[in-house]
């Protein structure tokens, strides 16, 4: 035994029992006496703290295996009984062994009834073809059905090895993106029943299991059509009659479903049963239950449920338990689900199925929708991943104002321009990878059995209904292009992030290039989307290029979709600093648009956009190196930005009105290169009056908005206005934190920043709360070896200095 | 299979069930072999490319060997912390045999009992949780029967509770300690603390009763 451990063991509970406020204390005497010692525990409490993640989680099973109890029969049909799986009110579920025509492990039903098995059976005989041709990788298959020798029905379903959707997310402590994402996917196996005419009807989490499947998860959806072929008027008038009798818990029910006079369900009852689901998935709880059966269907039926945010309250340990569970906190996850998850949520339980999701797949899109406009606060992304993201929504042309800020304070802190590269490819780097091993991690458990012809329905389904992003470009509803199909080439982008999103790169490359696509033009669409998920520019330029050659293939060289792809080819040679390529091609681009499309295309008014982002994109990186001999080529490369850039603000604003987003965008980035090219006055008048026209069009709160407002932070700083640059800083970080959150990435940067600038006019008293602030939460949020974390130990270091220096720092 | 086998675990459990206590130290070398000669007739039947799921394992060997009659839960329980013993003990000498082949220990001969049969590990550093779990039966010897349980068996808190003779929170209690104590011992490594010396050859059934 040993003492020292033992004596660590028990401290340790101490300190995780004991009331907050003693817990400073017990360690303190520890840390008298055994200063090592103390530190071990300190470790383990920070452990215990910090979840650990999925270390050490027990793997998941069947519950521990009853033999089958005595008098069940030794076979049923053609099939071995092995062992009881669950006991419920329906029924007993078996694993079972098939012999022939394979040999396989099943699961099988047998249906606990009174009376009319035969109806029963012959009902789902009818059901069961339909199952059949049900092949979803989300979706348990039904097998076979038959009679046992005592005339029960059964049912013989596809094993599924799983835990409860709800279980899982809890064991594993999924964060909100991650239990959304994981619900789309159930919503989608719902929504292919539906589209086969199958409905659910007893959708709760026990009938949604997820399976690992090389260590991704994979929920199946269970029990379809079971619940029909055993028949409501059977079943559910025996609820009412016979209390304690209940065939399954009411608590996921639709209200309909509930109301025993409405004898007609729709798929509008599985949308209500899924946004129980959600609500229990975000919140930890049902809208309705506990109680008896009867007074819970009543409730179901009349009253009015909480809404998720409400439901947490902050007081209650049970809501930290809760909160922990999906790694955060009360008050943030409160935060988190008010607003829009709420209203998700509640549009998914109206009472009023005609103000329902009408299909589990609008479900799910609206769901999708919230995920894109919100920032990854989940995880820790790097700066250059919600830039890049920022960027990317933003068409890839947008001031990347935080990298600008970088360059400059990068120049005030002697960072050499190579460092400056290697940081943003690293962020970059970084970010994709996020990128990609999200896409990577969704594809590997839904790719079993998924068709790329499904995948390319699915695109070829979106860009006909032109998209439902709202933050898709061209959607200006002004001047002469708002409806022409060339708009529909730019929403292309956004619908194909989404989708990959969901599919994954290297497979779909392999399927693209092995034929399994077969219209070219669809597969050039599914490169521009796969490639800019790699995290390795190269691989993007591949897939970029293969795009371009593609188009020119299938749809000629002229055609938009092609342009839109050079476009897109020559941004990526731009940012992977390859400019003499990428303004080739830009130009290329440029000049068959004007040719083909005319000068005032909007196509042909970005592609002039790129070209002048790329020069600015250049003479960015000459003031991070700050080097005055090199000073001709920046004077060029601003120049020329601004020239280009002027060009295409004056046609978008005469084409397509001063608020379209092109019109924005061009605004915005013109005014950066105007600031880099000395035309500081110039920058900082149109900036000023872009701002809130950015506003009006995209709201306040929109992180464009914000971007823009930083750009003249930005130009401020560039034109010396240190002070007035700070002033409008901390403007802007208080939006950032009311929009964005305190403790979103972004507003961290910008906290970081503002210190930064704070130390340079030698205000170390303001400086110092937010430099030290920053220093500790960002490597919470970013991992504590990213460049912001650095910038912050550095200049908290000047600080220090400086702090030495002055006469007024004499005590502490 | 044959019949005499299945009978004799039972028969172990059933002395034990009546108070023999000497049964007891009998019951793992038995579950032990069954486990093993169970992995290499389940391993035949695996298509290839699988691997075996240790907590399977143990639940297919419960079956086969006690299943016929639910023994009750005192001798599942018995039955289920000498599996989960048993199989800590096969997956380290997995581990150890792999370490051996990869720094150039090669066998001469093939014994039928160096076959390798492919459990999946339940964690990548095997060799390192031994150690580590050792460490922590210097502490308390009902958390490592309740990592073995949960990590190896898939016991769940209430089945942990019961098949230890404990209560649930005491078992959730020993929980949280050892993972974070194991969690942190992977981490900073062997030989933190300078009282705790750890055999390099202690053998992983050890001297701990049980």
């Amino acid at each position: 035994m040993n003492r020292r451990l033992s004596l660590a063991e028990r401290i340790f509970y101490r300190v995780v029992e004991a009331p907050p406020e003693n817990r400073v204390g017990i360690l303190a005497d520890l840390r008298a006496d055994d200063p090592e010692l103390c530190a071990l525990v300190e470790r383990l409490l920070e452990h215990d703290r910090d979840g650990m993640g999925v270390f050490l989680t027990p793997p998941t099973r069947d519950a521990i295996a009853q033999p089958p109890p005595a008098g069940t029969p030794a076979r049923i049909g053609s099939y071995r009984i092995v062992s009881v799986l669950a006991d419920g009110g329906m029924g007993t579920v078996y694993r079972a062994e098939q012999t022939k025509p394979v040999e396989r492990e099943v699961a099988l039903k047998v249906i606990r009834t009174g009376m009319d098995s035969r109806q029963i059976v012959a009902r789902f005989e009818a059901e069961r073809r339909t199952l059949a041709m049900m092949d979803h990788p989300n979706i348990a298959r039904v097998l076979d059905a038959g009679e046992t020798e005592r005339g029960q029905p059964y049912f013989v379903m596809e094993l599924i090895r799983g835990t409860p959707i709800t279980e899982y997310c809890d064991q594993r402590r999924l964060g909100l993106p991650q239990r959304l994402k994981l619900f789309q996917t159930v919503c989608e196996a719902v929504q292919h029943a539906h589209q086969k005419a199958v409905i659910h009807r007893d959708l709760k989490p026990s009938n949604v299991l997820v399976a690992e499947v090389d260590g991704k998860p994979v929920p199946k959806v269970i029990d379809f059509g079971v619940a029909k072929a055993v028949g409501r008027s059977l079943s559910e008038r025996t609820m009412h009659t016979i209390p304690g009798m209940l065939i399954g818990t009411p608590e996921y029910m639709s209200p309909e479903h509930v109301d025993a006079d409405t004898m007609d369900l729709d798929t509008r009852a599985d949308v209500y049963s899924l946004g129980v689901i959600l609500y229990e998935l975000l919140v930890g709880s049902r809208p309705f239950e506990g109680g008896d059966t009867l007074t819970l269907m009543q409730r179901i039926r009349d009253e009015e449920p909480k809404r998720p945010s409400t439901r947490m309250v902050s007081s209650d340990g049970e809501s930290a338990r809760r909160a922990r569970a999906r790694r955060t906190q009360t008050k943030a996850l409160r935060r988190q689900l008010r607003g829009e998850l709420d209203w998700i949520v509640m549009m998914a339980l109206e009472k009023d199925r005609s103000r329902r999701y009408a299909s589990p797949m609008e479900l799910a899109a609206d769901i999708e929708r919230y995920l894109q406009d919100m920032s990854v606060s989940a995880r820790p992304p790097s700066m250059g991943y919600r830039t890049m993201k920022f960027a990317r929504r933003h068409r890839l042309g947008v001031t990347a104002a935080g990298i600008v800020v970088l360059a400059l304070v990068g120049a005030v802190l002697g960072t050499t321009m190579a460092l400056v590269r290697a940081r943003r490819a690293e962020a970059q780097a970084r970010a994709e990878q996020e990128r990609s091993q999200k896409a990577s991690d969704f594809l590997a458990s839904t790719l079993q059995g998924m068709k790329p012809a499904d995948m390319a329905f699915d695109l070829a389904g979106r860009l006909r209904t032109g998209g439902r992003g709202p933050t898709a470009i061209g959607r200006s509803g002004q001047g002469a292009g708002a409806t022409d199909p060339l708009f529909e080439g730019l929403n292309l982008i956004d619908e194909m992030r989404s989708l990959v999103d969901k599919h994954v790169l290297d497979r779909a490359v392999m399927r693209i290039e092995a034929g399994l696509v077969k219209e070219p033009a669809l597969a050039a669409d599914l490169y521009l989307a796969v490639g800019p998920a790699y995290n390795v520019i190269d691989s993007t330029l591949v897939c970029m290029r293969r795009a371009v050659e593609l188009n020119e293939q299938a749809r000629g060289p002229d055609d938009p979709a092609t342009l839109v792809s050079k476009r897109l080819l020559g941004h990526y040679y731009v940012w992977a600093e390859n400019y003499a390529e990428g303004q080739e091609i830009l130009r290329e681009a440029i000049e068959s648009s004007r040719r083909v499309l005319g000068e005032d295309a909007p196509i042909t008014i970005r592609a002039i956009m790129s070209l002048g982002w790329s020069y600015q994109h250049r003479s960015q990186g000459w003031i991070a190196l700050n080097d005055p001999t090199r000073r001709p080529q920046r004077t060029q490369w601003s120049g020329e930005a601004v020239t280009l850039l002027r060009e295409a603000l004056e046609r978008s604003r005469r084409v397509l009105g001063e608020n379209a987003v092109l019109t924005l965008d061009s605004a915005s980035n013109l005014a950066l290169a105007l600031g880099e090219d000395g035309s500081y006055e110039e920058a900082e008048k149109l900036i000023r009056e872009t701002i809130p026209h950015f506003a009006r069009v995209l709201g306040e709160n929109d992180a464009r908005t914000l971007n823009a407002r930083m750009t003249l932070v930005a130009v401020l700083y560039i034109s010396g206005r240190i002070e007035e640059a700070i002033l409008m800083g901390q403007d802007v970080l208080v939006s950032m934190r009311g929009a964005l959150g305190e403790n979103d990435t972004f507003t961290l940067v910008m906290e970081m920043k503002l210190g930064v600038l704070q130390l340079e006019v030698g205000h170390i008293e303001e400086a110092e709360p937010l430099l030290r602030d920053t220093s500790r939460r960002l490597p919470l949020v970013m991992g504590g070896k990213d460049q912001f974390t650095l910038e912050c130990e550095q200049a908290l270091a000047r600080l220090e200095r400086q702090k030495l220096q002055s006469p007024q720092t004499m005590d502490r | 299979m044959s019949d005499s086998r299945p009978g004799q675990v039972t028969l172990i459990l059933q002395r034990i069930a009546g108070g023999d206590q000497r049964s007891a130290e009998q019951l793992l070398p038995c579950v032990y072999a069954e486990l093993r000669a169970l992995a290499r007739v389940l391993f035949a039947r695996t298509p290839p490319g699988n691997t075996l799921q240790p907590t399977a394992l143990v639940h297919e060997a419960y079956l086969r060997l006690v299943g016929g009659s639910d023994p009750g839960w005192a001798n599942r329980g018995h039955f289920f912390g000498a599996a989960a013993q048993a199989m800590r003990r096969i997956l380290v000498e997995q581990a150890r045999r792999k370490a051996a082949l990869k720094h150039g220990g090669g066998q001469k001969r093939l014994d039928a009992d160096d076959f390798e049969i492919p459990i999946e590990s339940p964690i990548e550093n095997v060799l390192e949780l031994e150690e580590a779990l050792t460490a922590l039966s210097t502490v308390d010897q009902r958390k490592v029967r309740v990592v073995e349980l949960r990590f190896l068996v898939g016991l769940d808190i209430a089945e942990t509770a019961e098949v230890l003779g404990v209560s649930t929170p005491t078992v959730e209690r020993d929980w949280r300690f050892a993972r974070a104590f194991l969690y942190d011992r992977l981490q900073t490594g062997a030989g933190s603390l300078p009282n705790d010396r750890v055999e390099d050859d202690a053998d992983p059934t050890g001297n701990e009763g049980g």
